[in-house]
């Protein structure tokens, strides 16, 4: 910029640069709170003295949750359902969204498998007869309940798909004239050139399974098999609500007992994989959210 | 081409065997529970089975339409969806300008990728920051105090519980439309700039001029495709949130279904009123699809 | 910490409300059962080990144990109460599935759906209904006949006439488990140091009629009881839940003779409904104006009292307030806090407010609300229930016993203490222990008694925690813990005591309806909701109280008309 800034055009600067830093805040802030609650002393923290930085501090929180163990418990189901469930997500994405990238006269089919995934982004049948049919396959309290109902994402196939059919047909068409089969064409062609799309789509899905909820608690038998966010979650709403069911007496135990550091400390813990695996993908992602989102 | 026609076939059963895994899929996990719409004109009585429960044809919709909370809770998803919806393009959109003003790249870099944080937190994370934050004795109430103010019970409040809820839902997601427009006006034609700068445009005619009109297609569009989500007010943020006594501002249509199948235990009721929400969101997605595809050409599938 | 888990273990000890024949042993309980084929009595049979073992399917929703210290191996499925129900009745307990208490009713509803009903289980009473209707429930009658004894008929036919709600055509399918009628009568609690100040120095210069209520409280509103430098801050706590039994509107309601819900008769054989009678109008009128003069925080109906951190209880807590409506139990919480705050508090329950004077006419219910155990009819050995209640009985009397727990290792002490064994698909609960208690103790009292053996002591596990707060408290205690047990179960100015006075004194009004009819199923929740918003938008004057009438005529379409034809037909035909 070579051109002086006018008086006014400062001001402006000053203040969207102060804006954007409240805003950026916003989001900080949160997050150093819960962190300071968690390494502070629990009375300090019950008190509402804490602000951005610990007082009294103290790793009793972490120390309990040690102990406890049912907080890591669940948070080994969350890492196994996250590189499980991102392994078969991932796969179905790129099968399913290769044949439906092909038009209707390469691959004449294609529109009446596209109505029939379609349809279920419209109409689903609830959740009690998804329970009535999960419970009759057996299923239910099993891990692959968290893994194979939400399979199939039709909103990531289609952002796959639509990348996919951005690939220039002239590399599809040279590969089959060199006798490439379709599954040659799909992991050696199209795979390679889709690297920024698949790494968005991982990461989205990678951390969808990360903080899914409602499924572990809706098909778990018992609160030992909830995954992470199922823990946090139920944690979060048996101490919101229902409380109206309970004595006077069990509400003043449950008072009681209610320990802003350790709630903290497991908010805390659970958000350190985003937030160390979000800034490697960055990059990618950024990419692949554009070119899915909005074709040209 | 034609000489390959066998060929052809193989090649083809190939894309049908690519396909089968996730068919089988969506049929056993969403098309198999489709059958239990049925409940909806039923009396369902789940220890005697779909055969022998009653028919009773549009009663329960009946039903459910006398039912005041209903209409509560149709009213709140319409309130709540629409602020949401809005506001989550029009936020965005300020922040995408305010960045696009910025000189220093780095300050921008660490705005976009701080801002984008909240949008990968679970409701189940963030449900717990918030009830700690807007607690009577949390963070945001001992502000108020060092103000001189009185505390204010934000979660069982019915004046503020909503803006809550709807301010938290833009806040967690406005780091994804932000880059999306950012990336929008980057790639506005550089060229038009230079051509505005040479006329002696400033920052202020340029933004109006060219920067807006060069991404304003892609703002209504997401807003048509927003607008097909009306009845989709966030239930899982709602359902983590939510207590009886801010019932009446933030229940919606899927905690009210919620309530009424699972823990009321009326089966055919829940049925008829996610049926009913299934319809008219139908009908709007629909519509607002077909907007779309006639004001920008823009096609999903 | 360690206060807290006293707290902790004293509060849930009288929640979770045992009763057994102490340390009675059973077989010599006098009972007039009559013998089986086999020529057994039912305390035989009760106690009879099955030769095979039998697989009981249940569901459990629980929370985690009270005391900390409670080792993670103590499983719902790895407790004491499970491997000797294995060892000494070979019951062998299977989980379905077991949930934290709040996922309870939804996993309940979910299963429920799939059309799985575990073999014991514990219902309200619409969902008895709604399982009996759909054939679901198995038939407890013969099972009844052979196993009944006088200690479990205590529990669940305690008046001799609830156990009839849970039959259908002569047939017995489940057990009642209710509570003590008087607990729903309200109180006004009255801190008399804090009224002093007004010249007030006996129980008997507090007020009896509204008006005297209403002058007090003007003169309250004169003063700054908070010392936050100004008056005329609220007098009297409230909040949405207007019958919630601590800062509720019940005992006002209950002075006008009127209250929330229920059906009575009225002198022609039809019942009416309570709240829709000119007594609610006169009493909403009473409390609208109450609220214009601020008797009421501005905000009340955004209070509840259940609320985690609830404002409304921390201004309790806080001494702001001379003067708690509430039931009997609230020196146990929240008072309990508050002395522990402010010791010079004196907390005692005033009289009953009367509209002249003369002593209102209450509304009872005539069966108290509780809930049913019932057993699914797939379950093949259904007299596996009373095996199993009686077994809970006399385990968690012995547990109870203070000579026994000296003699109980560490680990069963801490097991014990945690109430644990409450983590069974059925709750034994002596609807009338309170009483019984209060009544014991008052007896010790006159007779200065201080000493009880296990043999004499009311049979219910309760009791222990009473009587030592009782002698606590003679010995000085300034506990706040101990002075909330005391005040709530053994003063004679106290909870217990002012209840039981006021319940068998009382002219009455029967609340006859316990059925629930199928637009009761439909219809009850949306009635309710709507009486709830309409009074309260009546008492902050949102509403003019002239609109009475068409709050009664709206009520009537919604569906009132409706359950009113049925419980009537119900009525005439019971």
């Amino acid at each position: 910029m070579k051109i002086k800034d006018s008086m006014s055009r400062k001001v402006f600067n000053v203040f969207n640069i102060v804006v954007l830093s409240l805003v950026t805040l916003s989001c900080v802030l949160p997050i150093l709170h819960i962190l300071a609650l968690s390494l502070s002393d629990s009375t300090a923290a019950a008190a509402g003295k804490v602000s951005f930085y610990p007082i009294n501090f103290s790793l009793e929180a972490y120390k309990y949750l040690i102990e406890k163990k049912d907080f890591f418990n669940s948070v080994g189901i969350s890492v196994l359902r996250v590189v499980i469930g991102s392994v078969i997500n991932m796969f179905l994405i790129v099968l399913t969204a290769y044949p439906l990238s092909k038009s209707s006269v390469n691959f004449k089919h294609r529109n009446k498998y596209m109505i029939f995934f379609a349809i279920t982004m419209f109409i689903g049948g609830g959740l009690i007869p998804t329970y009535m049919v999960i419970k009759s396959l057996n299923l239910l309290n099993s891990f692959w309940v968290l893994i194979l109902p939400g399979a199939v994402s039709i909103w990531n196939v289609i952002i796959m798909m639509n990348f996919f059919r951005g690939i220039p047909h002239a590399m599809e068409e040279a590969a089959a004239i060199d006798g490439a089969s379709h599954w040659q064409i799909l992991f050696q062609v199209f795979l390679p050139m889709s690297l920024p799309a698949l790494a968005s789509l991982l990461l989205f899905t990678m951390i969808g399974h990360w903080n899914s909820w409602f499924d572990g608690m809706f098909y778990m038998n018992s609160p030992e098999k909830y995954p992470m966010a199922t823990f946090l979650a139920t944690q979060i709403i048996n101490n919101n609500k229902n409380i109206t069911n309970m004595t006077p007496e069990q509400l003043a135990a449950m008072n009681a007992l209610s320990d802003k550091s350790i709630r903290s400390s497991q908010l805390f813990l659970s958000i350190i994989p985003i937030l160390i695996v979000y800034p490697f993908l960055q990059r990618f992602f950024i990419k692949g959210i554009v070119v899915g989102s909005v074709k040209e | 081409m034609k000489a390959k026609t066998k060929n052809d076939l193989y090649q083809a059963k190939a894309l049908h065997i690519m396909l089968l895994p996730a068919v089988i899929l969506t049929l056993i996990f969403a098309y198999l529970p489709l059958g239990g719409i049925v409940m909806a004109f039923q009396e369902f009585k789940p220890l005697m089975g779909f055969i022998d429960s009653k028919w009773v044809g549009f009663e329960q919709f009946a039903y459910i339409f006398s039912m005041p909370s209903f209409w509560n809770a149709l009213r709140n998803t319409f309130i709540i969806a629409f602020f949401k919806i809005t506001l989550s393009i029009l936020v965005p959109l300020v922040l995408a300008l305010l960045l696009n003003e910025l000189i220093g790249q780095k300050f921008k870099r660490l705005v976009q990728t701080t801002i984008f944080i909240p949008y990968f937190f679970s409701w189940a994370i963030l449900g717990g920051m918030i009830i700690e934050i807007f607690a009577y004795d949390g963070a945001i109430n001992h502000f108020i105090n060092l103000l001189g103010g009185e505390s204010i019970p934000f979660l069982v409040s019915n004046d503020w519980f909503r803006e809550i809820i709807i301010g938290t839902d833009v806040w967690k997601g406005m780091g994804y439309n932000t880059v999306l427009f950012l990336a929008a006006i980057t790639n506005v034609d550089p060229t038009l700039y230079e051509a505005a700068m040479v006329d002696g445009a400033g920052r202020w005619k340029q933004l109006l001029k060219i920067t807006i009109p060069c991404i304003s297609g892609m703002v209504i569009l997401l807003t048509i495709l927003g607008l097909g989500g009306i009845l989709n007010a966030g239930f899982e943020q709602i359902f983590i949130l939510y207590n009886p006594i801010v019932e009446q501002t933030v229940d919606i249509i899927d905690t009210f279904v919620y309530r009424l199948g699972i823990i009321s235990t009326q089966y055919s009721a829940a049925a008829a009123a996610g049926l009913f929400k299934s319809i008219v969101s139908m009908v709007f997605v629909g519509v607002s699809y077909w907007i779309a595809y006639k004001t920008t050409d823009y096609r999903v599938f | 910490m360690r206060k807290h888990i006293a707290i902790l273990l004293i509060g849930v000890l009288f929640s979770v409300g045992v009763v057994g024949c102490a340390s009675k042993d059973v077989a010599t309980t006098n009972t007039n059962q009559s013998t089986t084929n086999s020529g057994k009595t039912a305390e035989e049979l009760l106690v009879e080990k099955y030769e095979e073992p039998v697989k009981v399917k249940v569901v459990l929703g629980y929370r985690d144990p009270e005391n900390p210290d409670t080792p993670d191996s103590v499983t719902p499925e790895t407790q004491t109460a499970v491997k000797l129900l294995k060892e000494e009745l070979n019951i062998e307990l299977e989980y379905s599935w077991i949930v934290n208490s709040d996922q309870y009713s939804q996993k309940f509803g979910a299963e429920l759906a799939a059309g799985n009903l575990p073999d014991i289980m514990m219902l309200s009473m619409e969902q008895f209904e709604d399982l009996q209707s759909q054939g679901g429930l198995g038939d407890l009658t013969e099972a009844y006949e052979q196993y009944r004894t006088d200690d479990i008929d205590a529990i669940i036919n305690y008046d001799g006439q609830v156990l009839d709600t849970c039959r259908k055509d002569g047939k017995l399918y489940g057990l009642y488990n209710g509570t003590y009628q008087g607990q729903v009568t309200s109180q006004i609690y009255y801190d008399m140091n804090k009224l002093k100040e007004l010249g007030i120095e006996e129980v008997s210069d507090l007020p009896t009629t509204i008006a005297e209520f209403e002058a007090l409280c003007d003169k309250l509103m004169a003063l700054d009881l908070d010392g936050n430098g100004k008056v005329g801050d609220p007098v009297l706590p409230a909040a949405k839940g207007m019958n919630s039994g601590l800062a509720d509107f019940g005992a006002f309601f209950q002075a006008y003779e009127t209250a929330l819900g229920g059906w009575y008769d009225d002198g022609n054989g039809n019942l009416i409904s309570s709240h829709t009678q000119e007594n609610m109008k006169k009493a909403l009128t009473k409390l609208n104006e109450w609220y214009d003069k601020g008797y009421f925080a501005k905000d009340f109906a955004a209070q509840d009292v259940y609320a985690a951190n609830a404002p409304i209880v921390s201004d309790i807590v806080a001494g702001k307030y001379a003067i708690i409506p509430g039931s009997w139990w609230i020196p146990n919480w929240p008072l309990n806090d508050n002395k522990k705050n402010d010791p010079d508090a004196d907390w005692v329950v005033g009289p009953t407010l009367t509209v002249d004077g003369a002593a209102p006419t209450i509304l009872v219910p005539r069966i108290s609300s509780g809930t049913i155990v019932a057993v699914s009819k797939d379950f093949k050995n259904p007299e596996a229930l009373f095996k199993m209640m009686n077994w809970s009985l006399n385990y968690e009397a012995k547990i109870a016993n203070p000579e026994y727990k000296e003699n109980m290792t560490p680990e069963q002490k801490l097991e014990a203490d945690s109430y644990v064994y409450t983590w069974l698909p059925y709750r034994v609960y002596a609807p009338m222990s309170l009483i019984d208690n209060y009544n014991f103790i008052s007896e010790a009292d006159k007779v200065g008694k201080t000493e009880i053996t296990a043999e004499e002591a009311p049979a219910n596990s309760e009791f222990w925690g009473a009587w030592n707060a009782y002698l606590q408290m003679k010995n000085g205690s300034t506990d706040p813990v101990v002075w909330g047990l005391y005040t709530s179960r053994v003063s004679p100015n106290g909870g217990v005591a002012q209840m039981y006075e006021l319940y068998s004194k009382s002219e009455k009004w029967i609340n006859e309806v316990y059925v629930t009819t199928p637009t009761m199923i439909k219809k009850q929740g949306e009635l309710d909701k709507y009486e709830t918003t309409t009074f309260l938008s009546m008492v902050m004057g949102e509403t003019p109280i002239s609109d009475f009438d068409k709050f009664v005529a709206q009520w009537e379409q919604l569906g009132g008309s409706e359950i009113q034809a049925e419980v009537n037909e119900w009525y005439k035909n019971k």
